[in-house]
């Protein structure tokens, strides 16, 4: 899952790019408007994170101009301003949430997970198919009924896959939500990591949850098939 | 004590008129009598040259009166005209006719040459001194004496006194009535400026509009000036708060970022808490700040608007679980208040029903006795009786006993009370709790 942050203040910025890389997120952090445009049109974004009160390009401005550009991904507004009429025009601007400053990191974590969950049309924070199961709050992983242990990058992968279930996700597209923009693009590490799920998930090979659909990506089995 | 412009007006103006008539009358009557005086004079002069070209000569040459004059008056007895000749040292006396049945004599020495007017038992009496030459060219004495009664004159002048004091008391009616008339339309420019006064107080305009005679005009530019510096004076008040709360904000965020860590132990719990308390002081502060109040020149804003807005953008928010909100508002719902404070105000009630919420959240409002009363409804638990005071009056203490309520209502009560209204918690029929608030309409 990748995530823009825009945000001027240069302590805060770093400190939300901690915390959410420990959460697994990739992370892409701009300092102004114009710059968060530009991340948030060229690279595809699970979510923005954007403070209202930003030097150059507004908050506002932003989102609108995103919005305008069909960018669909969840935008939570990050800011001082507890007004309000700040508020509604934030939301009314295309954002679909707000959370004011200083705000706990533990309510922030919550609110995008909650975000991300909706934007893939999952009601409910537990995602369960084909015997397995995954909650996207606890970040905990069940396959048939056995806690199974992720890294933060396994989980990441398998909670995308998971959120997109049913639905052909290429390489490319796994690689660009789960690293940021430094990433080295032709590494094997994507299948690396697709194959130790796999095998952490069905160690039998009986299930095969995930499948690979050549020179296309991978695809999350919703239904089981009648084999 | 001070009077009214109009009373003084009204005052001066009875002074000066009814001086100004009084000396007038005084003057007129003062003119007629000595006119009448005059007349008199002519007239009883006249009356003695009559007598002088009626007197004959006696074989001595002495001066002799006929018994019968050629003037009626003189022969008819009390006719008002009288006339008497004494002379020879009191061995002449002739007295008219109508002198008839009066004994007393009119006649008072006077010197010859000499003519004097007098005034005795209601006659005006005129003498005149000659002297006669007789045959023997000796130079004798006499004195003509003319009297008329003086009450035909009396009569005369109080007729005319009637008549001078009745049109005068008309003039004064109707210079009364013309400066009445003048007061209310000279004072006019006042009228309407304490009315624009009033409107101001009322809250019905912002500023002094509408033509002002020029006496006035520095009066309500001044005025004018004052509510926009005390407005500007406001504004600025209201903005470097707002700057200040928003500014502190992100330096705490960073400081309650960096407390938050699992490494940091007490302290880090000791700073997140302090870092609430903060948060919650300054927000509060900030937004009764913000809040403008019942001010002049609001003008009524529709309710419904307002609430459609903000109940979007909460369900947007709030949708695990989904909220539904029904808006249950008459038509042509309004406020005369200031936008952001009905947004603060909403905002607030509408967030804090939608936090509690299970599915629904109702807004219903009536109009009871020249108030709105708008109630908020949630589905959720309720509010226990036992906290609604201290949720209302948060914000006056933000203190950390309680965790994640918000001053949302304390700020919801202080705007209330801004506008002279009222808020109460009460139990909904959707079977959560009803914030009702009350506002003048």
């Amino acid at each position: 899952m990748r995530i823009l942050v825009v945000e001027d203040e240069t302590r805060l910025r770093a400190q939300l790019r901690e915390r959410l890389e420990e959460r697994g997120y990739s992370v892409d952090t701009a300092a102004d408007g114009d710059e968060g445009l530009f991340l948030g049109r060229e690279y595809p974004m699970d979510l923005a994170i954007i403070d209202l009160g930003l030097p150059g390009l507004s908050g506002i401005e932003l989102i609108r101009r995103l919005r305008a550009l069909d960018r669909v991904y969840p935008i939570l507004i990050l800011t001082a301003r507890d007004a309000w009429q700040d508020k509604v025009e934030g939301l009314e601007s295309g954002a679909d949430d707000y959370l004011t400053k200083p705000f706990h990191h533990a309510e922030l974590l919550a609110r995008i997970n909650a975000l991300l969950r909706r934007a893939a049309g999952h009601g409910t924070s537990v995602l369960r198919f084909n015997g397995i199961e995954i909650d996207t709050s606890s970040q905990a992983v069940r396959s048939q009924g056995e806690t199974i242990t992720l890294t933060g990058h396994e989980y990441r992968i398998l909670e995308y896959l998971m959120l997109h279930a049913g639905k052909v996700v290429s390489k490319t597209e796994l690689t660009e939500h789960i690293y940021d923009q430094d990433f080295d693009r032709d590494s094997n590490v994507v299948e690396v990591l697709i194959g130790r799920i796999r095998r952490k998930l069905d160690p039998g090979g009986s299930q095969k949850p995930i499948e690979t659909l050549r020179g296309r990506g991978y695809r999350f089995v919703r239904d089981p098939g009648p084999a | 004590m001070t009077f009214s412009i109009t009373r003084r007006l009204l005052v001066s103006h009875l002074l000066v008129l009814s001086a100004f008539l009084g000396l007038a009358g005084a003057a007129l009557d003062r003119a007629f009598r000595s006119s009448v005086e005059t007349a008199t004079r002519e007239e009883l002069q006249a009356h003695v040259y009559t007598l002088l070209s009626a007197a004959e000569t006696d074989t001595a040459g002495r001066m002799r009166l006929p018994t019968q004059l050629a003037t009626p008056a003189f022969n008819q007895p009390d006719s008002g005209l009288y006339a008497e000749v004494a002379g020879e040292s009191g061995r002449y006396r002739w007295r008219s006719a109508s002198l008839l049945g009066r004994d007393r004599p009119l006649v008072a020495p006077v010197n010859p040459g000499i003519t004097r007017f007098r005034v005795l038992d209601g006659l005006i009496l005129f003498d005149h001194g000659i002297l006669w030459e007789d045959d023997a060219g000796r130079p004798i004495p006499y004195v003509l004496t003319v009297a008329r009664d003086r009450e035909p004159l009396e009569r005369e002048q109080s007729a005319f006194r009637t008549t001078l004091w009745r049109w005068l008391g008309g003039v004064a009616l109707m210079l009364l009535a013309v400066s009445l008339a003048l007061l209310r339309w000279g004072l006019r420019p006042l009228h309407t400026m304490s009315d624009a006064v009033r409107r101001l107080e009322a809250g019905e305009s912002a500023r002094i509009d509408g033509p002002v005679p020029r006496e006035l005009r520095g009066l309500s530019n001044n005025l004018n000036a004052l509510i926009e510096l005390n407005q500007q004076r406001q504004n600025r008040v209201r903005n470097s708060l707002a700057d200040l709360a928003h500014s502190m904000k992100t330096p705490l965020a960073v400081l309650r970022s960096a407390a938050d860590r699992t490494d940091a132990g007490n302290l880090g719990r000791l700073i997140d808490e302090q870092i609430g308390r903060i948060d919650q002081i300054v927000s509060y502060q900030r937004q009764r700040a913000a809040v403008a109040g019942a001010s002049a020149g609001l003008q009524p804003i529709p309710l419904a608007p307002i609430l459609e807005r903000l109940c979007t953008s909460l369900a947007k928010v709030h949708q695990d679980p989904p909220v539904r909100c029904e808006i249950g508002l008459p038509a042509g719902v309004t406020l005369r208040a200031d936008e952001g404070d009905l947004f603060e105000l909403f905002g607030n009630l509408l967030e804090n029903a939608f936090r509690h919420a299970r599915r629904q959240v109702a807004i219903g409002c009536e109009r009871v006795d020249g108030h709105w009363v708008i109630d908020v409804d949630d589905d959720g638990d309720g509010i226990a009786p036992g906290d609604a005071t201290r949720l209302l009056r948060r914000g006056e203490r933000a203190d950390e006993r309680h965790p994640g309520e918000g001053i949302g209502l304390a700020v919801v009560n202080e705007i209330v009370r801004q506008y002279g209204g009222e808020i109460g918690i009460q139990e909904a029929d959707l079977g959560g709790a009803r914030l009702r608030v009350t506002l003048p309409v």
